[in-house]
C-alpha cells in the first residue's frame, strides 16, 4: 500500500478537524478545571453537607460512561427546553465527566500534604483559612500538576467522542475524508498519527514539569536529615 | 503578668483517650512562669501528648487545662461552641521533632510568615526580628535557602527561630534532636541551653538527652503510662531517684 | 417532557440483553489486556534492544491515541489485509490492545516496587531468568496492584459504548434501537446511565474493599 496522493491532498481537512479537537479540549478543560477545584475543596471541607454533596457528584459522574453523558446532554437537554450548540454540549459533557476525576486529584493533593504542616501552622497561631491558603494549598498544588497534566491528555483523546454528536473534530474529519478517498486503513492511520502528534508532546511536557516541581521541594521537608553535613 | 508564683500552666485531673486507649489518666501538673521543665520517659508514656494538648493540636476528654489562667476547652466544650480551640499561637510555641518547616518557603519566609499574617507585623519589622533570631540560633547566610537545601541541624534552628518569632510565653520542645544525625545534636542542644539561660520564657522540653536535661532544667518529670511517676530537681532525679521504675529507666538509657 | 416509567420498565429486557454483550466484551477484553500487558511489561525489561524499543514505542503510541480511532482502524483496516474477524472479536481486540498499554504500566509499577534485594538474592541462588520472574518477582509484584487493575476493569466497562460504533450490539446500541423504535430519548438513555452507575459503583466498592485488605498486608 503506497500512500495515495489523494490522502495528502485531504490533509488540510484533517488539520481543520484537529483544530476543532484542540478547541473542544480547551473549552472542556476550563469547565473541568474550575469544577474540579470547587468540588475537590468541598470534598475535604469541614462541613459534612458539602462533603456529601461532593462525594455524590464525584461518584455519579465517575460511575457513568463519558459517551453516555455526552448523548444525554445532546439529546435530552433540548427536550428540557435548553438549546445548546454541539460545541457547548461537548464542553459541558466532557467538562462534567472530567471534573469528577479532577476533583479526586484535588482531594488527593490536599490530603497528601504532610499533616505536620497543619500542626506547624496551628502552632504558629494561624487560623484554618490562613493555614490552608498559605501553607497547604501551595503544596497541594505542586503535587497536582502532574496528575492534571495526564488528565488533560486523556481529555484530548476523549474528544474523539464528540464526532458522534456531529462535531467536526479530527475523528469526524477522518470519516469525511474516507468517503472521498475510500482508503479507511490509511486515513485512520493518519488520524492516529495526528492524535499522537498532539498528545505525545503534551505528555512529555507534563513529565518535565513534574520533574521541575519536585526538584525544589526535595524529599518532603521532614526527613531531610541525612542529606547534607 | 502579675504574680510570679501564679502557675502559667495548669493540668487539673486531665484524662485523654485516643479511641479506646487511655493516653493520660487524671494527669496533674503545675508549671510556674519562667520555669524550665524537662520531661523524660519511655515512648508511649504520653510525654508528647502533653505538649500537643497544650498547643491545641489534640482534644482532651476530661479535666481542665489552663494557660495563664485561661481555660483551654475540652473536646465536649469545643463541640458545643462548634469550633476547635483556637491555637494559642502567641502564648505557646512548639518546636517539632520533624521540624515541619514549610517546604515551599525559604528559611526567612518560614520565620516571617506568621508574624506578618497573624501578629500583623510589617514586613520590615518581621524581617528584622527574623535576622535577630537567626543570629541567636546561630544561622548565618541561609536566609534564602529552601528547607530541602538545609541540613537537619539548620532546619531545626529555623524551626526554633520560627517559634520564637511569635514571642511566646511558653516554649514547648518535642524531642527536637531525636531526628538528627548524631553529630548535629549538640549544636541544637547548645541553642536550647542558651535560650534557657538568658530568657524568662517558660520551657517544657521532652527529651532523651539526659545530660542536657540535667544542665538546663529546674525540674524533671519522669512519665510512664500516662502518669507522672516521679518529679523533682535534676540533682535528685538523676543522682538519687526514689522510684524503682525511674531507676530502671535511667539505667537503660544511660547504660548505653 | 415526561418520563414514562412504564416504558422504562418495558424496555429493560432489551437493554439487559445488550448489557450481557457489554459484560462479555469487557471480560474478554480484560483478559486480553492482562495477557497483553504482561507481554509488553516483559518486553520493557527485555535483554535485546529492539524488543525494548518496540515495547516502549507501542505503549507510547497506544496511550497517546484515542480508543475510538484505534477501533475504527482495526475494524475498517484489518479486512484490507485479508483478515476477516467478526465485529465482536475486533472490538475485544481493540479494547484489549489499548488497555494492555495501561496494564503494562501497572505491572511495571508493581515490579519496580519489589525491593532490589530480591533480584540480588535470586541471582545469588542461581535462579534462571524465567524462574526469577515466575517464582520470586511476580508473586510479590502482582497482589498490591490488583486494586489498580480493578480500576482499569471498570474503566474498560465504561468505554464499551464505543463498541456500538463498530456494530457490536452492546448496551448503548440497544438503547439506540429503542430510540429508533419509540422516538423517546429520556427513558432509554436514563436507564442506560443508571445501569452503568449501578454496575460500576458496586464494582468499585468491591475493589475499594479489596484495596483496604491488601493495604493492611
Amino acid at each position: 500500500m503506497t500512500p495515495a496522493p489523494a490522502l495528502l491532498s485531504f490533509l488540510p481537512v484533517l488539520l481543520r478537524g484537529a483544530a476543532v479537537t484542540l478547541e473542544v479540549t480547551a473549552a472542556s478543560a476550563c469547565v473541568a478545571f474550575l469544577l474540579a477545584i470547587l468540588v475537590g475543596v468541598a470534598r475535604v471541607s469541614r462541613a459534612a453537607a458539602l462533603r456529601t454533596i461532593a462525594k455524590v457528584y464525584i461518584e455519579i459522574l465517575r460511575g457513568t460512561s463519558a459517551l453516555i453523558q455526552l448523548y444525554y446532554l445532546f439529546f435530552i437537554l433540548p427536550l428540557l427546553g435548553i438549546e445548546t450548540t454541539p460545541m457547548e454540549a461537548a464542553a459541558l459533557g466532557l467538562g462534567l465527566t472530567f471534573s469528577a476525576y479532577g476533583a479526586e486529584i484535588v482531594r488527593a493533593g490536599i490530603q497528601g500534604v504532610d499533616p505536620g504542616q497543619w500542626d506547624a501552622a496551628r502552632a504558629l497561631g494561624m487560623p484554618h483559612s490562613l493555614a490552608f491558603r498559605r501553607v497547604i494549598a501551595p503544596q497541594a498544588f505542586a503535587s497536582m500538576l502532574a496528575p492534571f497534566g495526564n488528565l488533560l491528555v486523556e481529555l484530548l483523546k476523549s474528544t474523539s467522542l464528540v464526532s458522534l454528536i456531529t462535531l467536526t473534530d479530527l475523528t469526524f474529519s477522518g470519516a469525511q475524508v474516507i468517503t472521498s478517498t475510500g482508503q479507511p486503513g490509511q486515513t485512520w492511520g493518519a488520524v492516529l498519527l495526528l492524535y499522537f502528534l498532539m498528545c505525545f508532546p503534551l505528555a512529555q511536557a507534563v513529565r518535565s514539569l513534574e520533574k521541575r516541581f519536585t526538584v525544589y521541594r526535595g524529599p518532603s521537608g521532614a526527613s531531610n536529615v541525612r542529606r547534607l553535613a | 503578668m502579675g504574680r510570679p508564683e501564679f502557675p502559667i500552666i495548669q493540668f487539673l485531673k486531665v484524662s485523654k483517650w485516643y479511641g479506646d486507649t487511655q493516653i493520660l489518666e487524671d494527669f496533674d501538673l503545675e508549671v510556674k512562669a519562667g520555669e524550665k521543665v524537662a520531661i523524660i520517659g519511655p515512648s508511649g508514656s504520653g510525654k508528647s501528648t502533653i505538649l500537643r494538648l497544650l498547643m491545641g493540636l489534640e482534644p482532651y476528654q476530661s479535666g481542665r487545662i489552663l494557660i495563664s489562667g485561661n481555660l483551654l476547652p475540652s473536646e465536649k466544650e469545643s463541640h458545643a461552641i462548634r469550633r476547635r480551640p483556637p491555637a494559642k499561637g502567641h502564648e505557646v510555641g512548639l518546636v517539632f521533632q520533624h521540624f515541619n518547616l514549610f517546604p515551599h518557603m525559604t528559611a526567612i519566609e518560614n520565620v516571617i510568615e506568621a508574624p506578618i499574617r497573624v501578629l500583623k507585623l510589617s514586613s520590615e519589622a518581621a524581617r528584622r526580628r527574623a535576622h535577630d533570631l537567626f543570629e541567636k540560633v546561630g544561622l548565618f547566610g541561609r536566609d534564602d535557602a529552601y528547607p530541602a537545601q538545609l541540613s537537619g541541624g539548620e532546619q531545626q534552628r529555623v524551626a526554633i527561630a520560627r517559634a520564637l518569632a511569635m514571642q511566646p510565653k511558653v516554649l514547648l520542645f518535642d524531642e527536637v534532636t531525636s531526628a538528627l544525625d548524631p553529630e548535629l545534636v549538640e549544636g541544637v542542644l547548645n541553642v536550647l541551653r542558651a535560650l534557657a539561660a538568658e530568657s524568662g520564657v517558660t520551657m517544657l522540653v521532652v527529651t532523651h538527652e539526659m545530660a542536657f536535661a540535667r544542665d538546663v532544667s529546674d525540674r524533671v518529670l519522669f512519665m510512664d503510662k500516662g502518669k507522672i511517676v516521679e518529679q523533682g530537681p535534676p540533682s535528685l532525679i538523676f543522682s538519687a531517684p526514689q522510684n524503682e521504675r525511674t531507676r530502671s529507666f535511667l539505667r537503660e538509657i544511660l547504660g548505653k | 417532557m415526561t418520563f414514562d416509567a412504564q416504558l422504562a420498565f418495558r424496555i429493560l429486557p432489551l437493554l439487559l440483553r445488550g448489557l450481557v454483550v457489554t459484560l462479555e466484551a469487557t471480560l474478554a477484553g480484560f483478559v486480553f489486556a492482562l495477557a497483553g500487558g504482561l507481554v509488553l511489561a516483559l518486553g520493557y525489561r527485555a535483554k535485546s534492544w529492539p524488543a525494548r524499543a518496540v515495547s516502549r514505542s507501542l505503549v507510547e503510541f497506544l496511550r497517546n491515541t484515542p480508543l475510538l480511532v484505534q477501533l475504527y482502524f482495526l475494524f475498517y483496516g484489518l479486512p484490507l489485509l485479508g483478515v476477516r474477524f467478526s465485529a465482536m472479536i475486533t472490538g475485544v481486540l481493540g479494547l484489549g490492545v489499548y488497555y494492555s498499554a495501561y496494564v503494562a504500566e501497572v505491572y511495571r509499577g508493581g515490579v519496580d516496587a519489589v525491593p532490589a534485594g530480591q533480584w540480588d538474592a535470586a541471582r545469588a541462588l542461581r535462579f534462571s531468568r524465567a524462574q526469577t520472574w515466575w517464582r520470586i518477582i511476580l508473586p510479590q509484584a502482582i497482589p498490591p496492584v490488583i486494586p489498580v487493575l480493578g480500576n482499569y476493569l471498570i474503566g474498560m466497562f465504561k468505554e464499551t459504548p464505543l463498541l456500538a460504533t463498530i456494530t457490536i450490539p452492546e448496551l448503548l446500541s440497544a438503547a439506540r434501537q429503542v430510540t429508533g423504535m419509540t422516538y423517546r430519548y429520556s427513558e432509554p438513555y436514563t436507564m442506560v446511565a443508571l445501569i452503568f452507575l449501578a454496575a460500576s459503583y458496586s464494582t468499585s466498592l468491591f475493589f475499594r474493599r479489596l484495596e483496604r485488605k491488601v493495604g493492611t498486608s
